[in-house]
């Protein structure tokens, strides 16, 4: 059957099967590991079964081969082309004579993927591109994947399933009664991605019983026009027996229900058997699937938030080394905190979106922008751009990104053209268009719009809706060419009634002039009611941020003006915390520490402080005592501007000296474990103030000596080590983190690339305490091994001796002894 | 605005505990627990199974009956050694919590103190509503202290054989690793003895003693060396 014929096929109604689990424990067979075993231990029981649901109506019946996947079989005999290959046959036996499909069942890998977990994208899609060669090679009709909880696994299972077959892929997500994944996807966003990468028809399986599934059904067939698949449990287990229990009746009327949203394909998941099945056969037999409206929605997404372009957004912007040496540095030594730190602030600040470019001389795009997006994607949840000319970096980088992307960008000129559109339709991206091409950027807004017709027309030709465009009309600045901003106007207007969504940077536009962010805000406010939905912005920037928030509510696009309210109701409660922290610290400081009540982000401008070197270094080390960031910063600002201070000299005179009083009294029990690390954290924003400086004068780093620290293979435990990690950055030493569940190879590498004299590994449980061991006596061939200190809860003194470990660092203060020991300081 | 609720009954003093603070706890760090605690609630979507077994007594062994689980050990043994059932359960905060403690880690390591902290005492609370749910269902019932793999000598390599009876990847969301670590981390299984309600009222003395709190210093293996057995009295 071709993919034509199948899609055909799904315009009518679409029979699944029921549960194989149940049916298997009915006939109490001899115990197997995994049930797949039964295909070729019980080769007739499994076809007697398959035979029971195509009797009783399914059109496609899945083959026993759910958890047939290398990662879950790793300890068995049997090879995983055996179990699927007689998975498939036995199905194939079932189904001859008739006109039922046989489809290769695709479950999850059982691990749990990057970043919460340990399994890595790439292994994940090996690992379905195996399963997916055996069941081609075995003959399956089609591919299902379900029972997926996770977006990303999923992503890495279709991707597996397009790139190595050409059959057709159903693809079911399992969801709970709250309308979320376990690992939080919402509807929006599994509809987005796997609408973009090409599945053939979407729905929801497992977990919720039909009339729970209810809701939900009805709110996906409303988010895509692909056909859609419900296949619920036969209701919810009851605890005392393991069993389900609903009858027959309840599941016929959730079943009508689904049939009035428009479901074309039904069948029945854990605890259904053929009596379901039959039940189904009758409601749809000679019936046709309820035609559905889909008004189509476009946009990107991560793997919990969708952002439709109909709408008007905010892209952060400031995730780029143009302009910034301290992130250009971090880019170069590979520091992809400081980059994840930048997200997370842009999203605190407001953004809806982030553009991410990671592109400067010296550092390798199509290694680093992969590794920027995975640990963006760790820790914030916004969609991403990703903003690269080099299409290999593009690539790499839109495989890992769980979700759907925007490239920017692509441009009239033929060499964008060639490059960047067949990225953008093999991964189905939105793609941000610039209104320039060989000739440069035109001078009128026809010219601008001519170029905007040929990138559409050319995107048309590879399968690119022009709604995934977003037109860039260019901002130039109104000192050099004051009649351009009416022409760029104009440009985003005319998309705008091609209902063509426009993408526009506005900080340009005012350079060179007095007063810039009022120009900014008025030309921003322009193109806002000229139709512009998003806006290339330092999210930072009140007064833009201020000026969006408005239009929002005046396009009618904040509801009740409910975010408009609560900003600036925000703003307010802000403002009064910022003026009183500013007094206190002005006040006596206090016998305890205290006044750690900090707010994150605040950005204000802050005024300038006329207080004397003296007070300044006086608040620098109140400040940092009592956990006050940016008060912290801002002195020590101060005090680098007076130029009374060198960065050294602020490190040795007050940074450490605060340091060591606040570990003084934590050995007191004056102060506790917070409370050190709140002074810790300050002490970490001085430290960004004081190497922001030294980047911008070029004058190096401070840096007393470098350690690698890591959680050993198998944890993925990490606040103890970060913990460490963070006294002994403040202490001026450089922390190489290697993060958790660490190969010892990656260790050893580590140490011999950056010629490492101190090492330091964590583990919490006497599981992992034999990957410490292993980690170490690798370390112990080198010819100079390092200095090798651990610690974590399970660690002892003689414990750490038993493992050939140098030191037991008891907790964060010891590792900071331990460095001054060995760095000899 | 309304916030609702997801996990009642957090002992906030309990996390603090945790955070390596101690009793009186200075007022700063009491604002900042309760800052967080409302975040936590906001964060989280906790996810529960359980199920109730006969027990089977052979040897040395207990069997959960209909199943492939033995407890084995003397930790197992006295616990159920009066009990004719069984209740297996398992709770977690589930990833957004991890999620959420990922961002603080990299913005304010006193904050991921003591939001991990936090989730620690959170999950136990979790644990308290299953044993609280169950006891709704099954009013004739009274659960005695619960225990997990790990607890004396209960060994942590069960787990393996409880996530592939349960399958509770895919019941739960939890995932074990093959160092037999739980993910997401605020996860935890138990089981609880099953004592008939009339038996218990009948023997007062019992029943104060299955009211205190779950955890027993006594049966631990770790008691001579732990800090927290100073700070926190049961």
């Amino acid at each position: 059957m071709n993919k034509r014929e199948f899609k055909d096929r799904l315009k009518g109604f679409t029979l699944l099967d029921g549960a194989m689990g149940t049916m298997i424990q009915q006939r109490v067979l001899p115990y197997a590991e995994i049930p797949e075993l039964y295909n070729l231990r019980a080769p007739e029981v499994m076809q007697e079964i398959h035979k029971e649901y195509v009797d009783a109506g399914s059109d496609i019946i899945y083959a026993n081969t759910f958890g047939a996947n290398p990662l879950k079989i790793k300890d068995l005999n049997e090879s995983l082309e055996e179990i699927i290959q007689a998975g498939i046959q036995n199905a194939k036996e079932a189904v001859k004579g008739t006109d039922t499909l046989v489809a290769l069942d695709v479950g999850p890998t059982g691990q749990l993927l990057e970043p919460m977990g340990t399994l890595s994208f790439e292994a994940a899609y090996d690992a379905f591109a195996s399963v997916v060669k055996a069941g081609v090679k075995a003959g399956a009709d089609l591919i299902v994947i379900e029972t997926m909880t996770d977006l990303y696994e999923t992503k890495a299972a279709l991707l597996a399933a397009k790139e190595n077959s050409d059959l057709p892929v159903l693809v079911s997500m399992t969801f709970e009664a709250n309308g979320r994944t376990f690992t939080g996807c919402s509807l929006e966003a599994m509809a987005l991605t796997l609408e973009s990468l090409q599945a053939d028809a979407i729905g929801l399986n497992c977990s919720l019983g039909p009339s729970q599934m209810v809701e939900l059904i009805d709110k996906l067939s409303h988010l895509t026009s692909l056909p859609v698949l419900a296949k619920p449990n036969a209701g919810l287990p009851d605890p005392r027996t393991g069993k389900y229990a609903m009858s027959l009746q309840k599941f016929e009327e959730a079943a009508k229900k689904f049939i009035e949203s428009g479901v074309n394909l039904l069948g029945g998941c854990c605890g259904t058997n053929p009596e379901h099945i039959q039940i189904l056969e009758k409601l749809t037999e000679n019936k046709k699937p309820v035609s559905r409206d889909v008004t189509k929605r476009y946009g990107v997404c991560s793997a919990s938030k969708a952002f439709y372009s109909d709408q008007v957004g905010v892209v952060g912007e400031r995730i780029n080394p143009t302009g910034k040496k301290r992130f250009a540095k971090a880019l170069l030594d590979q520091d992809l905190d400081v980059i994840a730190r930048f997200a997370l602030e842009q999203k605190e600040a407001g953004a809806d979106l982030l553009d991410v470019n990671v592109g400067y001389p010296g550092v390798d795009e199509e290694v680093m922008l992969p590794a920027a997006i995975k640990k963006i994607q760790s820790v914030c949840d916004l969609p991403l751009i990703l903003d690269s000319s080099n299409p290999k970096a593009l690539e790499n980088g839109l495989r890992v990104v769980n979700g759907k992307a925007a490239i920017n960008s692509v441009n009239g000129k033929e060499e964008s053209l060639n490059t960047i559109l067949p990225i953008a339709a093999k991964y189905n991206t939105c793609l941000v268009a610039l209104c320039l091409d060989d000739e440069g950027i035109p001078e009128d807004a026809q010219k601008r719009i001519e170029i905007a017709k040929k990138i559409i027309d050319r995107a048309d030709q590879m399968g690119i809706d022009k709604k995934d465009l977003w037109i860039d009309a260019l901002t130039l600045t109104l000192s050099a060419q004051q009649d351009q901003a009416l022409e760029t106007l104009q440009t985003v207007e005319w998309a705008d009634l091609q209902g063509i969504p426009t993408i526009l940077g506005v900080s340009n536009i005012s350079f060179g002039l007095p007063l810039r962010i009022l120009i900014t805000q008025t030309f921003l406010i322009g193109a806002l009611s000229k139709g512009l939905r998003l806006a290339i912005i330092n999210p930072n920037t009140k007064e833009l941020m201020d000026a969006v928030a408005a239009f929002k509510v005046i396009n009618n696009q904040d509801k009740g003006a409910r975010a408009y309210i609560d900003r600036f109701a925000l703003q307010e409660q802000k403002s009064k915390e910022e003026s009183r922290r500013k007094a206190q610290l002005h006040k006596e400081p206090s016998e305890s520490a205290s006044g750690f009540l900090e707010v994150a982000g605040d950005h204000s401008n802050e005024s300038e402080n006329l207080n004397s070197p003296q007070s300044e270094s006086n608040d620098l080390i109140h400040a940092i005592k009592n956990g006050m960031e940016s008060e912290a910063a801002h002195a020590a600002r101060n005090l680098l501007n007076n130029a009374v201070c060198s960065e050294l000299d602020i490190t040795e005179k007050y940074l450490i000296p605060a340091l060591d009083q606040v570990g003084q009294d934590y050995e007191n029990g004056i102060l506790y474990l917070p409370q050190l690390l709140s002074a810790a954290g300050a002490a970490q924003k001085v430290f960004e103030v004081l190497k922001e400086s030294m980047a911008e004068k070029g004058t190096g780093s401070i840096q007393k000596g470098k350690i690698v620290l890591a959680t050993v293979k198998g944890d993925i435990h990490d606040i103890g080590k970060n913990i460490v990690k963070t006294l002994l950055e403040n202490y001026g030493y450089q922390v190489i983190d290697l993060g958790r569940d660490t190969d010892p190879q990656l260790v050893l590498e580590t140490v011999e690339k950056h010629q490492i004299r101190l090492v330091g590994l964590s583990a919490l449980m006497t599981t992992t305490i034999p990957s410490m061991e292993e980690t170490i006596a690798l370390l112990h061939t080198l010819k100079n091994p390092p200095v090798i200190m651990v610690g974590g809860a399970v660690l002892t003194q003689e414990a750490a001796k038993d493992i050939k470990a140098d030191y037991y660092a008891k907790d964060a203060r010891a590792s900071v002894a331990i460095a001054r020991k060995v760095f000899g300081q | 605005m309304n916030k609702k609720v997801m996990i009642p009954g957090v002992d906030l003093d309990l996390a603090l505990i945790y955070s390596g603070c101690k009793k009186p706890f200075q007022n700063e760090l009491v604002m900042k627990m309760d800052q967080l605690h409302e975040e936590l609630q906001s964060s989280v979507m906790p996810k529960t199974y359980w199920r109730l077994f006969d027990l089977e007594f052979l040897d040395n062994k207990v069997a959960l009956k209909g199943t492939s689980i033995v407890l084995e050990g003397e930790l197992a043994a006295k616990r159920l050694q009066e009990c004719k059932q069984v209740v297996f359960m398992a709770g977690t905060l589930s990833i957004g919590f991890d999620q959420k403690l990922a961002s603080k880690s990299l913005v304010n390591a006193s904050d991921a103190l003591l939001f991990d902290s936090l989730g620690s005492s959170a999950i136990e609370s979790v644990m308290d509503q299953i044993e609280q749910e169950i006891q709704q269902d099954l009013p004739d019932i009274r659960l005695l202290p619960r225990f997990s793999c790990g607890y004396g000598d209960l060994p942590l390599k069960l787990q393996k054989d409880l996530f592939r009876e349960f399958d509770l990847s895919r019941k739960c969301g939890i995932y074990l690793s093959d160092s037999l670590m739980m993910n997401p981390t605020k996860s935890i299984t138990a089981f609880a003895g099953v004592k008939n309600q009339m038996i218990m009222d009948c023997c007062s003395m019992e029943t104060k003693i299955s009211k205190q709190k779950n955890h027993n210093c006594d049966e631990c293996t770790m008691k001579s060396k732990c800090e927290y057995s100073k700070t926190i009295s049961y």
